[in-house]
């Protein structure tokens, strides 16, 4: 009997940590932004970042989110793979990543514009919160 | 019920024991969580979800498989080397698995021996042998455990922190899981070591865990 409680026990730690079934939530917003961007479509890119980065966006340039956007040159290339862990999410890109967080609306993006520095190092993002 | 509760009560104290510290580990842990959470302008957890994140998970794991390793290590240490004196040892003399005789297995199996004392072959060598595979094989499942919920609860903290998450050699050759074995570990050495020692000189009146108050420090092996 109580072998069996610790085999549940640990069977429900190893469930917890497999990656959830939330791959192509995030795969489809990461698309999105994308999309966004390729289209120059600022306005919606704008909505899809999280309420911190689009404050972090706008307070450097005392503009607004739309407009700071614009001033960047983000890469519009294509979703490569999606790894997400627990409530926070990495898209690759052919020429860099985004990253994403769960939130109660959905996946947000958090930091977008970010390319590889080091494996020491967090990625240098033009946009982030 | 009453007695039932008697015969099994050292048992059923643990188990409330370990019911209650899960209880508080989970509540002190989710308050710690979403802490981190809104600082780092995430979204908070639920008690619900919480207890399914690997957060939680790897910091039950990590005190899980260090006392099952203390335990399957000390049930195996003990077979070879003893402490003079200790109630947590055997005799010096009988130092090994024993004789047959001794352990009552084979033609020496009494008539109240679990049945697989006396039968022989493969079936006594493994229950000759089944506490201490029990144990260690909780402790390797529970280390399992472990390193899968520690790789997720640390790449969600990559992600988090704006890198790039780890494979599971990459975790297990981490020095976050290799702390949080070794924090774990270092703490159950300690305690075993003290007992052993402690258990020469002082004395728990009543606890089979002590020799009895009177018996001389050179005693070993005697349980009070």
């Amino acid at each position: 009997m109580r072998a069996l409680v610790v085999t549940a026990a640990l069977a429900a730690m190893l469930l917890s940590a497999c990656t959830p079934a939330a791959v192509p939530d995030v795969r489809t917003a990461a698309e999105r932004f994308q999309g966004a961007v390729a289209d120059d479509d600022l306005s919606a890119a704008c909505a899809m970042l999280s309420d911190r980065a689009r404050r972090q966006l706008e307070g450097t340039t005392a503009t607004g989110c739309v407009q700071a956007l614009s001033r960047l040159t983000l890469t519009d290339a294509d979703v490569t793979s999606v790894s997400v862990w627990g409530d926070n999410a990495q898209a690759r890109l052919a020429d860099g990543a985004l990253f994403l967080a769960e939130f109660d609306t959905g996946w947000q993006v958090t930091a977008a514009g970010c390319t590889f520095v080091s494996d020491e190092l967090p990625y240098d993002c033009d946009v982030e919160g | 019920m009453r007695r039932f509760l008697f015969e099994n009560g050292l048992t059923l104290f643990f188990l409330t024991l370990l019911l209650l510290a899960l209880v508080g580990q989970s509540i002190a842990g989710l308050a710690e969580f979403n802490s981190q959470q809104l600082v780092s302008g995430l979204q908070t957890l639920s008690y619900g979800q919480y207890l399914l994140s690997s957060d939680f998970s790897v910091d039950v794991a990590e005190n899980w498989q260090s006392e099952f390793l203390q335990f399957s290590l000390y049930l195996l240490v003990t077979v070879w080397l003893v402490q003079r004196g200790s109630s947590e040892s055997k005799e010096l003399d009988k130092v090994g698995p024993e004789s047959d005789e001794d352990q009552r297995v084979g033609d020496h199996a009494q008539p109240d021996s679990p049945a697989w004392a006396g039968v022989g072959g493969l079936r006594q060598v493994l229950y000759s042998r089944s506490l201490g595979i029990t144990m260690g094989t909780i402790f390797l499942l529970s280390w399992l455990a472990q390193s899968i919920a520690g790789r997720a609860a640390f790449n969600g903290q990559q992600l988090s922190q704006r890198q790039d998450p780890v494979t599971w050699f990459g975790y297990i050759s981490s020095a976050d899981f290799w702390g949080r074995t070794l924090q774990n570990w270092q703490s159950e050495f300690l305690a075993v070591a003290a007992m052993a020692i402690f258990a020469v000189y002082l004395r728990q009146r009543g606890s089979p865990e002590s020799k009895p108050v009177g018996a001389s420090h050179d005693t070993t092996g005697l349980e009070g």
